[in-house]
């Protein structure tokens, strides 16, 4: 199989949501912490805190926290682009660029998650690309769970571990 | 990070390894186990259960699940574990360990001596005092090893990093206080800052308890003024002072987090008396222990 191919990632979810409810969802600190993060916690480029609520913006930096994990395990990174729309992107693993990208599709939303750069050795093609996708998979439902106004599937017990949903 | 099996990670008779990643190994041994002379990555060895005996560089070093050993690239390294031990080694990827170290002593001020080499960690390599973060963070590893949680890699790397990152910090200190023994041989440096250094951690986890210089000096192994002199040469500080300092931190740290009295917070962290307790703190942090605790209530 050709190398490429392991790079990068994309996956589509349909959500019956509108596009700035889930702009929101993915693009502010109360937002991300609805369906995919336990804490997160954004800087402007200045260093100044930003608000649960306001609008993430492009060299914001953030630190992200875990549900099932203790703050000592903290994934920090910037965010690439926010458009104030429908664009958001921001380095994740590996400083890896993941970009979400929310459109209509034979009228319904989707949202389309995009990682790519992801190094191809053997080592990170078996441990990030299958552990990221693997990871947005469950999140991406997570998030459409929690926007069509159903349960929020993250496990939230510290006790409990090995398990998809966290 | 790889999980590799022990024999893998011990094979090394020869020559140095060179990881490519970080990498996991764990045992559990039901009867005796002995791991023969091998060298080293920079890493770390616990053991989550049992005991064992350690050969490093031909010191013997005893280890129990309340301790763990830093490894040296290059160290030659045998080892004896009883039955029923649970051994964890990490080693650390020696690329992304340069790097973050090369980056770390660019960024800092401090100038060091000339000659250093800031990717040796000799002056880590003795035992070390558990603490729960450290365990947790091995326990969790293990837990990602064979996991199917999600991000599971990326929590790894998490996790390693964060390990490693302190490690790096450590080694960066040591290195800085060693410095500041006036000893001609390097040899000399590393042996004595590491009798400093264990003594120094042994206080901040016994600042509790009744602390004299003899037994400090007994910890490092040294005479009271060869004791006191070196202590003060590579720290700037007395061990009284450095002890007092220690007391007060933590002092702090109950007053803000917990609902103790002022009174056993006092003879918790070591004071013997409420008044003397008092003034050090207030000299420290310009509020009376009442006032500071209101004040961070507020």
């Amino acid at each position: 199989m050709d190398k490429n191919q392991w790079s990068a990632f994309k996956l589509r979810v349909n959500i019956n949501s509108d596009i700035q409810t889930a702009y929101r969802a993915i693009a502010t600190a109360e937002g991300l912490e609805s369906w995919f993060l336990r804490k997160a916690l954004f800087k402007d480029p200045k260093g100044k805190s930003k608000e649960p609520s306001s609008l993430l913006a492009a060299r914001d930096t953030y630190e992200w926290y875990w549900h099932g994990y203790p703050d000592s395990v903290v994934e920090k990174g910037t965010i690439l682009k926010a458009n104030g729309q429908d664009v958001f992107a921001f380095t994740f693993s590996l400083k890896c660029p993941v970009t979400i990208t929310l459109y209509k599709d034979v009228g319904t939303l989707i949202v389309e998650l995009l990682e790519n750069d992801l190094p191809t050795d053997e080592t990170s093609m078996m441990n990030h690309f299958v552990g990221d996708s693997r990871g947005w998979i469950f999140y991406l439902t997570n998030l459409k769970s929690v926007l069509e106004g159903g349960l929020d599937l993250r496990n939230k017990d510290p006790k409990l571990t090995n398990v998809i949903t966290a | 990070m790889k999980v590799l099996p022990l024999s893998e990670l011990t094979r090394n008779r020869k020559k140095i390894p060179v990881y490519t990643d970080h990498v996991l190994a764990t045992l559990s041994t039901s009867g005796p186990f002995h791991c023969e002379t091998h060298y080293t990555g920079l890493g770390i060895i616990s053991l989550l259960n049992g005991k064992g005996h350690f050969n490093i560089n031909d010191h013997q070093i005893a280890l129990n699940t309340s301790s763990f050993l830093i490894v040296n690239r290059g160290s030659k390294l045998s080892f004896k574990l009883s039955p029923n031990s649970r051994l964890v080694i990490l080693g650390f990827n020696p690329k992304l360990s340069d790097l973050v170290s090369q980056t770390m002593f660019s960024q800092n001020k401090k100038r060091l001596p000339d000659k250093i080499n800031i990717h040796d960690y000799a002056l880590l390599e003795h035992i070390h005092i558990m603490n729960s973060t450290l365990k947790n963070h091995l326990e969790i590893l293990i837990a990602l090893s064979s996991s199917c949680a999600s991000f599971h890699a990326l929590k790894t790397d998490m996790v390693v990093r964060s390990i490693l990152d302190q490690l790096i910090h450590e080694n960066y200190d040591a290195i800085s206080y060693s410095s500041n023994l006036s000893v001609v041989k390097k040899n000399t440096q590393i042996h004595l800052y590491k009798k400093l250094s264990v003594t120094k951690r042994w206080m901040e986890h016994n600042y509790g308890e009744p602390i004299s210089i003899d037994h400090l000096a007994d910890i490092a192994m040294l005479n009271n003024y060869h004791f006191l002199r070196l202590f003060k040469q590579a720290f700037g500080i007395t061990p009284h002072q450095f002890l007092i300092k220690t007391r007060l931190k933590n002092a702090e740290l109950l007053l803000k987090n917990s609902t103790l009295s002022i009174s056993d917070i006092c003879h918790r962290v070591g004071f013997e008396s409420v008044s003397s307790f008092s003034t050090l703190f207030k000299r420290r942090f310009s509020k009376s222990p009442t006032e500071y605790r209101r004040f961070t209530e507020n």
